[in-house]
């Protein structure tokens, strides 16, 4: 996944509000495998995901006259909007991802060094089951964080919490992440 | 992965941030396409701005129109005209008169829409094999489109923003035509001639003491600006009454 150049990104956006239908298409080309992966790990199948993702961008690019570069970067606001129209597909099929309890509270000084193992032998589809048992908070971090490669700063940004909540929300996650491929590994 | 007593080995264990980095996965192929051009199309059709330009540009047709009916359609028989060409006066002509109906904020995007047409104008030249006399006309016409576009933006943010965006258009151009702009650029910029045989050149928003003379950088370089200094986010908000808010939640 290559990483996102922002000037790059402020042009496109730039030319997309004057109409340009390629800087549309360039955006898109920029997020879509981000959104789709985010929606797979929060839907039930891939058909849904692709409806999510398809309703992502029409929303994204319907707003991006409301967009103001100066307030927040490009990608946390689709992440945003990618965010809440999951939660919305989830409400709307009755099909909340069951949360599981966070087990550690305490906070390391970078969550990204905590070394949680778990076993090799999982697919990309084992991932995004177990993110989908995650709590919607730590879904949106591990999305943010790993999908998005956002920093602390940026996803912080995009969730609307702190950098320290940010952080801590993290470890839980990757915590909780681990315990649950432990226990799909262990039904093996 | 586990032995046979089901315990796993310290090396069949990989961190987690590892793998979730390498879940990203492309959308099929086939289901991208097709969400790309409708999302797409639907944000052209829905963009408030390019709806703005639209009714502008109607308006502006509607004139044209009027003016083609009385010119017996030379106006619009001139659109595909080229430099060298009985009728590339006209179309010149009538996209000056174009200009005129622009609002003043719309102006720059306009003579950019007019470089534009220009580096198109390069590139079917040079296909068609064309005279350096209309490959020149084409040249300085772009250079003066171009010079207008940052003249008329109102400060120096916006004159930046208008020089990358005129950057990237020709970063996208074909290389020949790129090629063809950059070195009449250069050539201009090198040669004392007071009446240069190609172009004259850019000339930039605001004096430029510590440029040379003489031997300038292609164009992307010729047309930087200084980056204005990034004021930051205002304290505490987005700066975007309509954004999504994200839902509240029960994990905190």
């Amino acid at each position: 996944m290559a990483a996102i150049d922002e000037r790059h990104i402020d042009r496109l956006v730039r030319r997309a509000l004057n109409g340009d239908a390629d800087a549309f298409g360039r955006i898109y080309d920029v997020y879509v495998d981000r959104v789709y992966t985010y929606a797979c790990a929060r839907v039930n199948d891939p058909h849904e995901a692709e409806d999510v993702t398809e309703v992502v961008f029409l929303k994204a690019f319907e707003a991006i006259g409301t967009y103001d570069r100066r307030g927040l970067p490009f990608g946390a606001w689709i992440f945003r909007i990618a965010r809440n129209a999951t939660i919305d597909h989830a409400r709307r099929s009755a099909r909340v991802p069951k949360p599981v309890e966070d087990l550690i509270e305490q906070v390391g000084p970078d969550p990204v060094t905590v070394e949680e193992q778990v076993v090799a032998r999982v697919d990309d589809a084992i991932i995004k089951n177990a993110i989908r048992r995650l709590t919607d908070d730590q879904a949106s971090v591990i999305a943010c964080r790993f999908f998005w490669d956002m920093d602390i700063r940026e996803t912080a940004r995009a969730l609307g919490r702190t950098e320290g909540a940010v952080k801590a929300l993290q470890h839980r996650a990757l915590r909780s992440l681990a315990r649950i491929l432990e226990e799909m590994g262990g039904d093996e | 992965m586990s032995d046979r007593h089901g315990e796993r080995s310290a090396s069949d264990r990989v961190p987690v941030d590892d793998l979730l980095r390498s879940a990203v996965e492309p959308m099929p192929a086939d289901a991208s396409e097709r969400v790309r051009a409708k999302v797409v199309a639907a944000g052209v059709a829905s963009n408030p701005i390019a709806a703005r330009h639209r009714r502008v540009h109607a308006g502006v047709a509607a004139v044209l129109v009027a003016c083609a009916l009385t010119t017996a359609g030379v106006g619009f028989a001139a659109q595909n005209a080229l430099p060298g060409d009985a009728l590339y006066p006209v179309k010149r002509a009538t996209e000056r008169m174009r200009i005129v109906f622009v609002p003043a904020d719309e102006r720059a995007d306009a003579y950019l829409m007019q470089a534009d047409e220009r580096i198109r104008e390069i590139e079917r030249l040079l296909n068609a094999g064309a005279s350096a006399r209309a490959l020149n006309e084409a040249v300085e016409a772009f250079c003066e489109a171009t010079r207008r576009a940052i003249e008329t933006e109102p400060d120096e943010a916006s004159a930046q923003r208008k020089i990358d965006e005129i950057r990237q258009h020709v970063d996208e151009a074909p290389p020949a035509v790129r090629d063809v702009i950059e070195s009449a650029l250069e050539e201009a910029d090198m040669a004392p001639d007071p009446t240069p045989p190609v172009s004259p050149g850019i000339p930039p928003v605001k004096p430029d003491s510590d440029e040379p003379e003489g031997g300038g950088p292609p164009l992307s370089e010729e047309l930087h600006l200084p980056d204005p200094p990034d004021p930051g986010p205002p304290p505490g908000e987005f700066g975007v009454e309509s954004l999504p808010i994200p839902k509240p939640d029960s994990d905190e």
